[in-house]
């Protein structure tokens, strides 16, 4: 294999083009089948992630590629760096996280900003600005709703 | 798309009613238009595994929010997803007068090598006024599928720590010997529902009796015992995997035994211990999915259940993260984890209210919606 073969441009929604290791990118299930079609040459479009949020993205890659597989000690030290990873996110780079991680198809970053977010949120506003949230209860099943689960609201 | 339009069309009505205010009315305008924007393009099925990854206290509150989220988080799918979310939680509780005082924390924390104190932030605290009884013995079972069991007298209460509610059971008693019973909780992995079963205690009864929640008609069940063996009070169960375990011993030979009881199938055996030690004192507890006793003779040894059927054991005497509780506190409450192959321990510190109280430590709940 030559040296241009091992490597792979993704390009984002906003032209930023990204050389990385096809063993860093194949991480994406997406990027994966994408490859194995071959109807792409060495450079792949992703529509959907922009150039800020896929530059994190691939800084996931990169150090889950280099660790997988390896002992105990590692997997800990990994569950470290994906905590620092997230720690510092905005909701909105967040959600951004999100929606590139389920266009891409890496389950493991999928799940691992979800939680980000669910540990995040504490009130139902933050919610607000991302979610589709459309109260359409009338007030009577609303009032009832919320008497049903009204220890909820005590704390 | 009806609904961003609809909603896009009463702010600019809004914004020509209110002329004055008209430079903030166009930032609000902009602003809810980004969001109904960024809110279309969010898919279901991922504001579901958002939803799944909540605390219990927060998925209940949220489903006061709109039709849509009440129907995702009520869902069977969404509910056996919540739950097997893997974040299990320690629960605190002890009884002061008539109410039951209860703190859960998260369970796994970030492991350091260094000794770490930590009061941790209570995913929820409250207090809560007990069904009517003196409890004179307050003793509840451990943590199974979401649910804990305790008893007043020989009447078995199921309590559902997350939804904050108790639920007596009726008196399983047959005869006057059903006085003093023992209680154990289960869960059928297969029907998803749990069941209680009692057996009275001195090893007086060749029968037991099964009650499966949430079943057409909760009543009890006669179900015959194959294997005559005596309980002891305070005997602890541990359900693993569809079965409880407990120490029993067999009437008249001074023999220690773990019995085991199959959920599903509501069968009885009988497994020998590994050597014959009187086991009364010692623990069963869970390690890495298996029954484990702890026996503590000259340092601390795991006897691990490998097979059933063969009462194959084996040994190890350094394993896993042992959690040590007081039974009693005054005023500060510590729990001690400590790992002997990390060789790490973290402490959590709780503050209870005067005078000595009897705590109970619950680890491994995982909140039920």
């Amino acid at each position: 294999m030559s040296k241009s073969e091992k490597k792979i441009v993704l390009k984002s929604l906003d032209n930023e083009a990204f050389e990385v290791e096809k063993a860093v990118a194949l991480q994406s299930q997406t990027i994966w089948v994408m490859c194995e079609d071959k109807c792409v040459g060495n450079e792949i479009p992703l529509e959907n992630v922009t150039g800020q949020i896929l530059a994190k993205v691939i800084d996931y890659c990169k150090k889950h590629a280099v660790v997988d597989g390896d002992g105990d000690e590692s997997s800990e030290e990994l569950k470290n760096w994906d905590t620092e990873f997230t720690k510092n996110m905005d909701q909105s780079t967040l959600f951004n996280m999100i929606l590139a991680a389920n266009y891409l198809n890496i389950k493991s970053l999928l799940n691992l900003t979800c939680q980000a977010v669910a540990d995040k949120t504490k009130t139902i506003d933050e919610f607000h600005t991302f979610l589709n949230i459309e109260n359409n209860f009338t007030p009577e099943e609303e009032a009832q709703i919320c008497q049903e689960n009204l220890w909820a609201f005590d704390d | 798309m009806e609904h961003p339009k609809k909603k896009k069309r009463t702010l600019e009505e809004q914004k020509k009613k209110d002329s004055s205010t008209e430079e903030e009315q166009l930032g609000y305008t902009r602003r809810r238009r980004k969001q109904l924007k960024s809110a279309w393009s969010f898919p279901l099925d991922l504001t579901t595994e958002i939803l799944s990854r909540l605390p219990a206290g927060s998925v209940l509150r949220f489903r006061c929010v709109s039709k849509l989220w009440s129907s995702i988080t009520t869902d069977p799918y969404f509910i056996n997803l919540f739950e097997t979310r893997p974040s299990p939680i320690l629960i605190l509780c002890y009884k002061k007068g008539t109410k039951l005082f209860v703190s859960s924390v998260p369970q796994n924390r970030q492991i350091s090598k260094e000794p770490s104190d930590s009061s941790p932030q209570p995913i929820y605290r409250y207090h809560i006024k007990l069904p009517v009884g003196d409890y004179s013995y307050f003793s509840p079972t451990e943590s199974v599928h979401g649910l804990i069991c305790f008893q007043e007298s020989a009447t078995p209460i199921v309590w559902s720590p997350s939804k904050r509610q108790f639920l007596p059971l009726p008196n399983p008693g047959l005869t006057e010997d059903w006085d003093h019973i023992n209680v154990f909780l289960g869960y059928d992995p297969v029907t998803s529902k749990h069941k209680v079963m009692c057996i009275p205690i001195w090893g007086s009864s060749n029968v037991c009796r099964v009650l499966t929640l949430g079943s057409a008609q909760e009543s009890w069940r006669t179900v015959k015992i194959n294997h005559k063996h005596c309980l002891y009070i305070q005997t602890y169960g541990r359900y693993i995997k569809g079965i409880i375990y407990y120490v029993a011993s067999i009437p008249r030979k001074k023999v220690w035994v773990i019995m085991s009881f199959d959920v599903r199938s509501e069968k009885f055996n009988m497994i020998h211990l590994p050597s014959p030690w009187d086991i009364r004192n010692d623990m069963l507890i869970t390690y890495m999915g298996k029954l484990a006793c702890v026996y503590e003779n000259n340092g601390r040894r795991l006897w691990i259940l490998e097979d059933a059927e063969k009462h194959e054991w084996s040994s190890v005497t350094h394993a896993g993260e042992f959690i040590y509780a007081p039974s009693t506190f005054h005023k500060q409450y510590y729990i001690l984890f400590f790992d002997p192959v990390r060789k790490s321990f973290r402490r959590f510190i709780f503050k209870g209210s005067r005078g000595m109280s009897n705590a109970h430590a619950l680890p491994n709940h995982i909140d039920s919606l």
